[in-house]
């Protein structure tokens, strides 16, 4: 397992490599000059082109791109990401600020995918069938079918104007340095509602899906028969032999979910003004932050690369059929 | 029996469930934190920019809050927050520093000379012939400032708790969250009638947040957005607009199909550019102008008079230019060709222009009444200036600000203009009106180059940027199209009780 292991983590270096390779050079031939679009947002007032190429000198875009590249890779493999055209501030430091924010918002919008998600799915699925299958299937698959963001405008638009139960956006009240250390969790937790609540169900209607399905399949195998044929109590059954086999798979669902967890939240975080990496990214691609889109890319391969990885790691280690040491010769 | 009540009570659980989780969170919620106060003079803002709104590198309306501009040097001699004297020293610093960091209000040449003579006398020569936009320059602190790296100026802790003496103080500020402000007791103007101003970071739910009433005045909602405060009898609606920032048609004056200029007359003609204002949901109010103009122009309100919307009298132009259908299917033809080409088009909208589809599709459907058919290739704004600037196009619908010289600079100048437009007395103009600081004189200028671009159309004004403030009808003091941004004139606004 170990070398298997080893032997993935090698291969996944020049995955990457390729990864960021391929959007350095896509993102700097792609049409539109970040310096233009820097200085159009500042309203572009009698600015002489001096300045413009003075500017794209600072930042080594007057040289041509191999260069670039080469110049750019060096830092990164040092960890080092530039510093941001638009803010003049180390992509770096925005990395460290953004990242806890998208964390919140992912990490409890992965659980209650988990949680929903699986209930409704295992429920779904011992009550084939019913109506309270029937009416979670259509359900879920309403749920799924909705574009999140038309979610989280509805939401917004019901629990947040005309109710005034939740905040519209932000990740804080305005009081919230006066309050208790009590009082800033639930305010998080307050402001954390609806996004969280948008994007753990958009998530939850599609695993409950893979969970009703999953489960229904191994409840028809024949060790499932002869469990029951032994009599053990259908909740055992289920439980106990139907259950630990149908999440295996599961497994691999979330370990792909690896780079959601910092990738996945972009149109909420615009809808929520939470200002995680997400958001960050939006508004780098559409100034054309050279830097800042290649940090959250790069962020986004290795997350991609290493969710695959785990996902086979720990396929293997609940799964005895599975293994991925060599077959020993007879 | 039993799994029967238990399946049905399913969903009723999960519904109560449902029902204490949300009671649960919205128990969470501090009660009234974000409501406006009635009582008090407080005007909360949706703002845009999150903790960076004072940042000079963004170049946001905030920094007026606590910082003066060029347009207050009367308040020389005033005392900063914490005490010190400003001075045209802190002038000098300031032009100083921003020129070094490649503001384009402050750096680039746009000073030739800076010499401060004494603390409340200094003299400040334009460079390159370029005016100065003295209301968007402000000034900092030299004695808080001056020991610290320039180069790192972005990150600057200052910004974060900025000390000016402008109208506000700053107070207070919850990170990503809001910037609170209070009147200024030592402003040299009097003190702000409104007492505390708090910027609230609402980012893409300004809308929302003024429907919850959670913020007081926005000007950021989009024209899109309109519909839903429009009606609404607790917001008044004001329009930002000047007549020199537009949205025009760039045709490629040196092709083929746009090179006579009867032809560009005719398809201006064959727009109905009131119905377009309308469609893209802006006020009657706007004027429609065609035809660069200066501010005082502007202010005054003379206008050059637009083309008037005559599909008739095009269909005539462009038979008089040759302009055929001649084997029926609609379109014109000239020697064999047919008059179709493709105009690229901003799908979005960025913080001062709006994006181009909408009028792109209803400039497209006037145009095939006269036998012209345009194509729209929608394009990311970052692609759209380039393919302008390199040439790259028959027709561009774009932005265009004819009170700066580097864009009027691109007509008239022939094949070295990537819009093909060849006039030597225009280029003449052109470098006349930027050397001039004569009103009288400019707007002379002006208006003979407004004359020419009547009469050769070298583009197709549509309509003037409109940008739109929503207010709290208790908040006094704006009105359209000048007095609308609401941080920037924060002082000269009051609360109706």
């Amino acid at each position: 397992m170990l070398k298997y292991i080893l032997k993935r983590l090698l291969f996944s270096v020049p995955l990457v490599l390729g990864i960021v390779t391929a959007t350095f050079f896509i993102t700097h031939l792609a049409p539109g000059d970040p310096m233009d679009m820097y200085l159009e947002r500042q309203r572009q007032r009698q600015v002489d082109p001096e300045v413009i190429e003075l500017l794209r000198k600072k930042y080594g875009l007057d040289q041509p791109i191999h260069v670039q590249y080469g110049a750019w890779l060096k830092n990164f493999v040092q960890g080092d990401f530039g510093e941001s055209f638009r803010h003049r501030r180390p992509v770096r430091d925005m990395l460290v600020e953004a990242v806890p924010y998208t964390l919140q918002l992912t990490v409890l919008a992965i659980i209650l995918d988990a949680l929903v998600g699986l209930t409704l799915g295992i429920i779904s699925a011992v009550k084939q069938y019913s109506k309270l299958d029937k009416s979670l299937t259509v359900g879920s698959l309403v749920i799924y079918a909705m574009p999140s963001f038309w979610l989280a405008l509805m939401l917004i638009m019901v629990f947040s104007v005309n109710l005034g139960w939740f905040p519209t956006s932000q990740t804080r009240s305005m009081n919230y340095q006066d309050l208790t250390a009590v009082g800033k969790v639930l305010d998080r937790m307050w402001h954390l509602a609806l996004p969280v609540f948008v994007m753990g169900i958009a998530g939850a209607a599609g695993t409950a899906r893979y969970m009703r399905n999953r489960l229904l399949e191994v409840l028809n195998e024949e060790y499932i028969v002869a469990a029951r044929a032994q009599g053990f109590r259908e909740k055992t059954v289920i439980v106990k032999h139907a259950l630990r086999n149908a999440l295996i798979p599961i497994i691999t669902i979330y370990g792909m979910s690896l780079p959601f967890l910092l990738g996945g939240a972009t149109v909420i975080e615009t809808i929520f003004a939470w200002p995680g990496l997400g958001r960050l990214t939006v508004a780098a691609v559409g100034g054309r932050d050279y830097p800042l889109i290649m940090a959250a890319t790069s962020i986004a391969a290795v997350l991609t690369v290493f969710g695959n990885l785990l996902a086979d790691v720990t396929y293997a280690a609940v799964d005895p059929r599975v293994s991925y040491d060599a077959p020993r010769r007879r | 029996m039993s799994s029967r009540s238990a399946a049905n009570r399913g969903p009723i659980l999960a519904i109560a469930g449902a029902m204490l989780s949300t009671a649960f969170l919205a128990a969470c919620r501090t009660p009234d934190v974000d409501q406006p106060d009635g009582a008090s003079s407080t005007v909360t803002v949706a703002y845009c920019c999150g903790d960076e709104a004072l940042n000079p590198i963004h170049d946001m309306e905030a920094k007026k809050l606590v910082f003066l501009t060029l347009m207050e040097l009367d308040s020389l001699g005033n005392r900063v927050g914490d005490g010190a004297p400003f001075t045209a020293r802190d002038i000098e610093f300031t032009i100083g520093l921003m020129d070094d960091f490649w503001d384009p209000d402050y750096g680039s040449g746009a000073f030739e000379a800076v010499t401060v003579h004494d603390d409340s006398t200094i003299t400040i020569r334009s460079g390159h012939g370029r005016r100065l936009y003295q209301i968007h320059m402000v000034f900092y602190p030299t004695h808080l400032l001056e020991g610290l790296d320039p180069e790192r100026l972005g990150e600057w802790g200052f910004w974060a708790r900025p000390i000016g003496n402008g109208p506000y103080q700053y107070v207070r500020a919850v990170p990503e969250t809001m910037m609170e402000f209070e009147a200024n007791p030592d402003f040299y103007a009097g003190v702000p009638s409104i007492a505390r101003v708090v910027l609230k970071f609402s980012g893409a739910a300004a809308i929302a947040d003024l429907l919850s009433g959670q913020v007081d005045v926005s000007s950021d909602i989009s024209t899109a957005d309109r519909a839903a405060v429009a009606a609404d009898p607790r917001f008044r609606l004001y329009y930002q607009m000047w007549g020199g920032s537009q949205q025009v048609i760039y045709w490629k004056n040196d092709h083929v199909l746009f090179s006579d200029p009867t032809v560009r007359r005719a398809l201006t003609l064959a727009i109905e550019r009131r119905e377009l204002l309308r469609a893209l949901d802006i006020p009657d109010e706007v004027p429609i102008i065609d035809g660069p103009i200066t501010p005082d122009q502007w202010i005054r309100r003379q206008l050059p008079k637009p083309l008037p919307h005559d599909p008739e009298r095009a269909r005539a132009l462009l038979d008089e230019a040759g302009w055929r259908d001649m084997d029926g299917d609609g379109i014109l033809e000239k020697d064999g060709r047919p008059f179709r080409f493709t105009a690229l088009v901003r799908t979005l909208s960025d913080e001062d222009t709006p994006g181009n589809v909408s009028a792109g599709v209803y400039v497209q459907s006037q145009l095939r009444k006269i036998g012209v058919e345009m194509t729209l290739q929608p394009l990311d704004p970052g692609v759209v200036m380039p393919r302008l600037e390199s040439g790259d196009f028959e027709a561009v619908f774009a932005w265009f600000r004819s009170y700066e010289t580097p864009w009027l600079r691109r007509f008239g100048l022939g094949e070295g203009d990537p819009i093909g437009y060849r006039n030597a007395r225009l280029q003449e103009l052109i470098e006349q009106a930027s050397r001039t600081w004569v009103p009288a004189e400019e707007d002379s200028l002006y208006s003979q180059m407004a004359e020419i671009f009547l009469a050769d159309v070298p583009v197709t004004f549509l309509h003037l940027n409109v940008g739109l403030t929503v207010a709290h009808e208790r908040l006094r003091g704006l009105s359209s199209p000048w007095r609308v941004e609401p941080v920037r004139h924060m002082d000269d606004l009051w609360i109706q009780e």
